[in-house]
C-alpha cells in the first residue's frame, strides 16, 4: 500500500508531490526495487487528481530511471536513486524537510498555553505559573537599576558560562543552610530547570541509553527524555510518591542512565517521599550505581507537614543531581536556574552548556543576586506560601463542596496543584471541552504520562487565581462533572486549536 | 545498602559517548590567562566595555518595569517578544531579508541559533559542509552531535564555491555552515559573486545554508553586500543573526529567521532546551530599539573599531616582518596573520605570552588538516595605544625568531 498525501494549498505541483514522495519512498526502503506501483488510473483514484497527473508524475519517474512501466505487466520501482547525482541538471525539486530533520519530538506547548491565557473571562486552573500580581516587581527594578549602574560594562560584557560568580557562591551558602554542601565550583548555573535538564541529557544520554522516569510526571521532561534515539522507564507513582518496588525491580534487571525525579511535591500528584523512603532510593541508587536527577523546584513551596531534607543533602555518595530555579517562586520570566552536581559532572554540563548558548543572561543573574543578597527573596518566598497555601486550602474546601463523591484527590503539602482521580467511566480531555465552554479550565492528566496515559485525572493547580475565584472555578467544574456522570452524552473530541496540552 | 567512596562512585559516571569528542578546549585556557590585568590581550572576541550603552539600557529596563508591570516577569511565548520580532523583521527587510515576524525566532544568544539548527538536522554520522578556518564553537557544537565535517579551504573572497559544488556532488550534507560577513577566525567577506554562486549550489542540490552572521552590522569600510538570506528564493538559507555586538553579548539575545516549516522545528527544539529566552531582555531590548538612536550607536561602534582596526594594520605592517600576511578586513572583529611556515602559533603564543602579550594560535580553527602557522588577533577589545604597544611586542618576537 502506497500512502502519498498531497497538499493541494501548496505551490508546488501536485505531479512533483508524488515524483518527490515516492522517490523518497523507494530512498528510504518503503518501495523495494521490484515493487508494483499502483496502476495510472487507480492511484488518480485513491489520490483523487486527474489522470494526467499520475501520468506526469510516473514519466518523471521513468525518467530518472527509478521506475520502468511493462505494457501489459504494470509499473515496477527498478533502481534506488543515487545519493546525488553530480554536476547533472538538477529540476529543484521541493525540500523534504522531514527527510531532513533529526529531532521532531514534542508539541508546541508554551506559547498556546500563553495566548489562551489572556482570554480573561476564563479561570484558569491548568497551569504551574506563579500568580503575575505577586512579582515583587517594584524591588526587582531597584535591583536591576542598582548592579546596572555599579556593574553596567562587566554584566554587559560576555560571562564565564559556569554562571555569575557572586550568585554561586551566594547559592552555595543558601544551599548549605539545607545541608546541602556544594562549593560554587560545584553549581552551574542554567536558563531554568528545562535547561538543566536538557543539559543532562546531552552529557548523559545517547542513542539507545534509558532512563527512569516518574508515570506520569513533568511533560518538559517528557519532551526531553522521550525524544528520538533515547528510550525511557515508566515507574508508578503512589501516593507516596515513586514506586519504589517497581524501581528496584527495574534497576535490577535494566541499567538506566539516569533516574528523574521530583521526590518533594510532585508534578503532578502532589506527592511527597517520606523519610524513610528517601533513604531506600539512595540506597538503590548507590547500590546500582545509577545517578539521581533530584527536580527540586518545589520544596520552597511547602505549606504544612514536615520539612524534609532533600535527597541531595541526604547523599554521602555523590550519586544526586540535584536542580532547582527561581521560577516557581517569582521569576519565571527570567530564567535562571541552577544546577548541583559533583565536580567532574559539573565539567561536562559547562561544555554542553557553552554549545548551547555560551552562558546564561549576566544582568538577570546579578539581579537575583542582588535581590537575594538583600533578603527580599527570602521575604518574598514567605508572601508567596502564605497566599498559595490560601488558595491550596480554598481549593480542597470547594472540592469537598461541588465535586461528587465519587471523585478523590491528593491533598498536597506544597506545590502547586491538586491531582483528581474522576470515576473511571468519565474522560478528562472531554469534560475539559464542557469546562471550558463554561469558563473553566484545567489540565487533562494524561498527557502528564509517557506510557499508559490514566484518562480520567486531572490536575487542577490553584496558583493562578485568587480563593474566590478558585471557588466560582470549582463549583463550574463540580457541576460539569455531575451533568457528565448523570447524562453521558456521545464522547466527543477535543478541540485542537486553543493549546489545551499546555503544561508547565 | 552498599557502602562505596564517594570517589569511587564519581568514577563511575557514565557520560554519553558524544562527551568523548569535546576535548576541554584548549581556547578556553588562553582566554583565561587573558583576563589577567596585566596582559594586552587579542584573544577575545569581546566588545569594547566603554562603548556599552549602560546608561540606555538601565532605562530601558527602568520603563519595562514602570510601564509593563508584572508580566515582564511572566513566562512568555516560546518564539519570543511580538514587538521585538517585528522591530527585527523591520531591520530584516533593509537588508533585503523576507523576514515576516511570524519566522523570527529569539534566540539565548545566536550561538542557541546554531545549536537548534544542529539538533534539528544532526544524526551521529551526518556531515556538514564548514569552512576551513570556521568559527570555533561551530565546529565544537557540531561536533557534539557526532556530525563530521567536510572542510572547504576559503581564500580572502571566502569559501571556494567549486570545492563546494565537489562536496555535494559527492557526498550527502545536511546543510553548508557559512559566516558570510567579517569571518571569525579570517575578517575576511565572502564576495557577492560568490553569495550567488552558493545560493544556486544550495537550490540545486536542495541543501540549506546555515548563515551566521553576527558582526554584519560592524562595515568599516567598502560596501555592504546583499546577505545570502537576500539572495535565496526558495526557503533554503537560515539566518542567524545577533545583538552581542551591537549592544550586549551578556544580555544574550540573538534571533533566527527560516522558512515557516523550519521555524516550527526550531520553536519545538527551543522550547525544550529552554522555553523561552528572558522575558525582561527581550521586553528591554524592545524598548532600547525603540527609544534609542541605535543607528547612532552603531555609527559609533564603526568609528571606534575602524579605527582600532586600522591601527592594527598599519601596526602589522609596520612591526611585523614581510613575509607576514595579515587579512584585510572591512569590519568585524579580528585580523587573521600568516606566518612564514617555520614559526608556529602556539610557540609564538607561548613566547608573546612571556611579553605579556596574548592572541589565539590558529590551529583549533581549523575543521580538518590543521595549519600551525596561523594566529588570530582581536582589536575591538582594547584601545589603539595598546593595539599599537601590542602588535610592536609581538613583531619584535617575530623578527627575532626570523633571523
Amino acid at each position: 500500500m502506497m500512502i502519498l498525501e498531497l497538499d493541494r494549498k501548496s505551490r508546488i505541483p501536485l505531479y512533483l508531490q508524488v515524483v518527490t514522495q515516492v522517490r523518497e519512498m523507494i530512498s528510504r526502503g518503503a518501495l523495494k526495487v521490484g515493487d508494483r506501483l499502483p496502476a495510472n488510473r487507480e492511484l488518480a483514484e485513491t489520490l483523487g487528481v486527474n489522470r494526467t497527473t499520475v501520468s506526469n508524475a510516473y514519466a518523471e519517474l521513468e525518467a530518472d530511471g527509478l521506475i520502468t512501466s511493462h505494457v501489459g505487466r504494470g509499473t515496477f520501482v527498478s533502481a534506488v536513486p543515487k545519493s546525488r547525482a553530480p554536476a547533472a541538471p538538477v529540476v529543484a525539486s521541493p525540500i523534504v524537510w522531514d527527510s531532513l530533520l533529526a529531532d521532531q519530538t514534542g508539541d508546541i506547548w508554551l506559547s498556546p498555553l500563553l495566548h489562551a491565557q489572556q482570554r480573561k473571562e476564563t479561570i484558569s486552573l491548568a497551569w504551574g505559573l506563579p500568580q503575575a500580581e505577586m512579582f515583587p516587581l517594584d524591588e526587582f527594578r531597584r535591583c536591576v537599576d542598582r548592579v546596572l549602574r555599579r556593574d553596567g560594562r562587566n554584566l554587559l560584557q560576555l560571562g564565564m558560562s559556569s554562571g555569575y560568580e557572586p550568585l554561586r557562591q551566594s547559592l552555595s551558602s543558601q544551599l548549605s543552610a539545607s545541608g546541602i554542601d556544594a562549593k560554587p565550583a560545584e553549581l552551574l548555573i542554567t536558563n531554568g530547570c528545562q535547561q538543566s535538564l536538557d543539559l543532562m541529557r546531552r552529557v548523559f544520554v545517547g542513542p539507545g541509553d534509558e532512563v527512569v522516569l516518574e508515570n506520569p510526571t513533568y511533560p518538559g521532561a517528557l519532551s526531553i527524555f522521550c525524544g528520538a534515539g533515547s528510550k525511557f522507564i515508566s515507574v508508578p507513582v503512589t501516593d507516596k510518591g515513586m514506586d519504589l518496588d517497581t524501581l528496584e525491580d527495574v534497576l535490577s534487571r535494566r541499567r538506566p542512565k539516569l533516574i528523574y525525579t521530583v521526590p518533594t511535591y510532585q508534578n503532578p500528584t502532589g506527592t511527597t517521599l517520606d523519610m524513610l523512603a528517601r533513604h531506600r532510593l539512595l540506597g538503590l541508587a548507590i547500590k546500582h550505581r545509577v545517578p539521581i536527577i533530584e527536580d527540586d523546584i518545589y520544596s520552597e513551596l511547602r505549606y504544612d507537614g514536615p520539612t524534609l531534607p532533600s535527597l541531595k543533602a541526604l547523599d554521602d555518595h555523590g550519586v544526586v543531581i540535584s536542580i532547582g530555579s527561581f521560577s516557581k517562586v517569582g521569576f519565571p520570566g527570567l530564567r535562571v536556574g541552577w544546577i548541583v552536581a559533583p565536580r567532574e559532572v559539573i565539567d561536562h554540563l559547562n561544555v554542553a552548556k557553552q554549545h548551547c548558548d555560551l552562558h546564561a543572561s549576566l544582568l538577570t543573574q546579578a539581579a537575583v543576586y542582588e535581590f537575594s543578597r538583600h533578603g527580599l527573596l527570602q521575604k518574598h518566598i514567605k508572601r508567596v506560601r502564605r497566599a498559595y497555601r490560601q488558595q491550596r486550602d480554598a481549593m480542597l474546601q470547594a472540592l469537598e463542596k461541588h465535586f461528587p463523591a465519587e471523585a478523590k484527590w491528593t491533598r498536597p503539602a506544597g506545590g502547586m496543584a491538586v491531582w483528581v482521580t474522576l470515576p473511571g467511566m468519565l474522560n478528562a480531555d472531554e469534560v475539559l471541552v464542557h469546562a471550558a465552554e463554561n469558563g473553566v479550565i484545567f489540565s487533562p492528566g494524561s498527557h502528564f504520562y509517557s506510557t499508559a496515559p490514566k484518562m480520567n485525572m486531572m490536575r487542577l493547580c490553584f496558583t493562578m487565581a485568587s480563593p474566590p475565584l478558585i471557588e466560582e472555578g470549582i463549583k463550574r467544574l463540580g457541576a460539569v462533572i455531575k451533568a457528565r456522570m448523570t447524562t453521558r452524552k456521545q464522547p466527543r473530541a477535543l478541540r485542537k486549536s486553543e493549546g489545551y496540552r499546555a503544561l508547565v | 545498602m552498599a557502602t562505596m567512596t564517594a570517589k569511587t562512585e564519581r568514577r563511575n559516571f557514565r557520560f554519553a559517548r558524544r562527551m568523548k569528542k569535546m576535548n576541554v578546549s584548549a581556547i578556553r585556557e588562553i582566554l583565561k590567562v587573558s583576563e589577567r590585568p596585566d596582559i594586552i590581550s587579542f584573544a577575545g572576541g569581546m566588545p569594547a566595555p566603554e562603548l556599552f550603552p549602560v546608561e540606555a539600557v538601565a532605562r530601558a529596563h527602568a520603563a519595562v518595569f514602570a510601564d509593563e508591570g508584572p508580566e515582564s516577569l511572566q513566562y512568555s511565548t516560546t518564539e519570543g517578544w511580538r514587538p521585538l520580532r517585528e522591530w527585527i523583521s523591520n531591520r530584516m527587510k533593509q537588508k533585503g531579508i523576507d523576514a515576516h515576524p511570524d519566522r523570527v525566532l529569539m534566540t539565548s544568544g545566536s550561538q542557541q541559533g546554531i545549536d537548534l539548527v544542529a539538533r534539528i538536522f544532526l544524526e551521529p554520522g551526518d556531515t556538514v559542509i564548514v569552512e576551513n578556518p570556521c568559527y570555533l564553537a561551530a565546529l565544537q557544537t557540531f561536533t557534539s552531535y557526532e556530525a563530521s565535517f567536510i572542510a572547504v579551504d576559503s581564500d580572502d573572497e571566502g569559501i571556494n564555491v567549486d570545492q563546494v559544488e565537489m562536496a555535494l556532488g559527492n557526498s550527502n550534507p545536511k546543510f553548508i555552515y557559512i559566516v558570510s560577513e567579517f569571518h571569525n577566525p579570517k575578517g575576511t567577506s565572502l564576495s557577492t559573486a560568490r553569495r550567488h554562486q552558493l545560493i544556486e549550489l544550495s537550490r540545486r542540490h536542495q541543501v540549506p545554508i546555515l548563515e551566521d552572521d553576527p558582526y554584519g552590522e560592524l562595515r568599516y569600510r567598502g560596501e555592504a553586500r546583499p546577505p545570502l538570506a537576500a539572495l535565496d528564493r526558495d526557503g533554503l538559507v537560515i539566518y542567524l543573526s545577533t545583538f552581542s555586538k551591537t549592544i550586549s553579548p551578556g544580555m544574550r539575545l540573538g534571533w533566527a529567521v527560516s522558512s515557516s516549516e523550519l521555524m516550527q522545528a526550531m520553536v519545538i527544539v527551543k522550547q525544550a532546551s529552554d522555553l523561552h529566552t528572558s522575558t525582561v531582555e527581550q521586553r528591554a531590548a524592545a524598548r532600547l530599539l525603540a527609544e534609542f538612536d541605535y543607528d547612532g550607536h552603531i555609527a559609533e561602534l564603526r568609528r571606534e573599531y575602524g579605527a582600532r582596526c586600522e591601527t592594527m594594520l598599519d601596526a602589522i605592517a609596520k612591526e611585523f616582518p614581510a613575509e607576514c600576511r595579515p587579512t584585510q578586513p572591512e569590519g568585524g572583529l579580528f585580523v587573521w596573520v600568516e606566518l612564514p611556515p617555520s614559526i608556529s602559533g602556539q610557540d609564538l603564543f607561548e613566547e608573546a605570552l612571556a611579553d605579556k602579550v596574548s592572541f589565539v594560535p590558529g590551529a583549533p580553527f581549523f575543521a580538518s588538516e590543521p595549519k600551525e602557522n596561523f594566529i588570530r588577533l582581536n582589536f575591538s577589545n582594547r584601545p589603539p595605544d595598546m593595539i599599537r604597544e601590542g602588535v610592536s611586542r609581538i613583531g619584535r618576537i617575530l623578527k627575532k625568531r626570523l633571523i
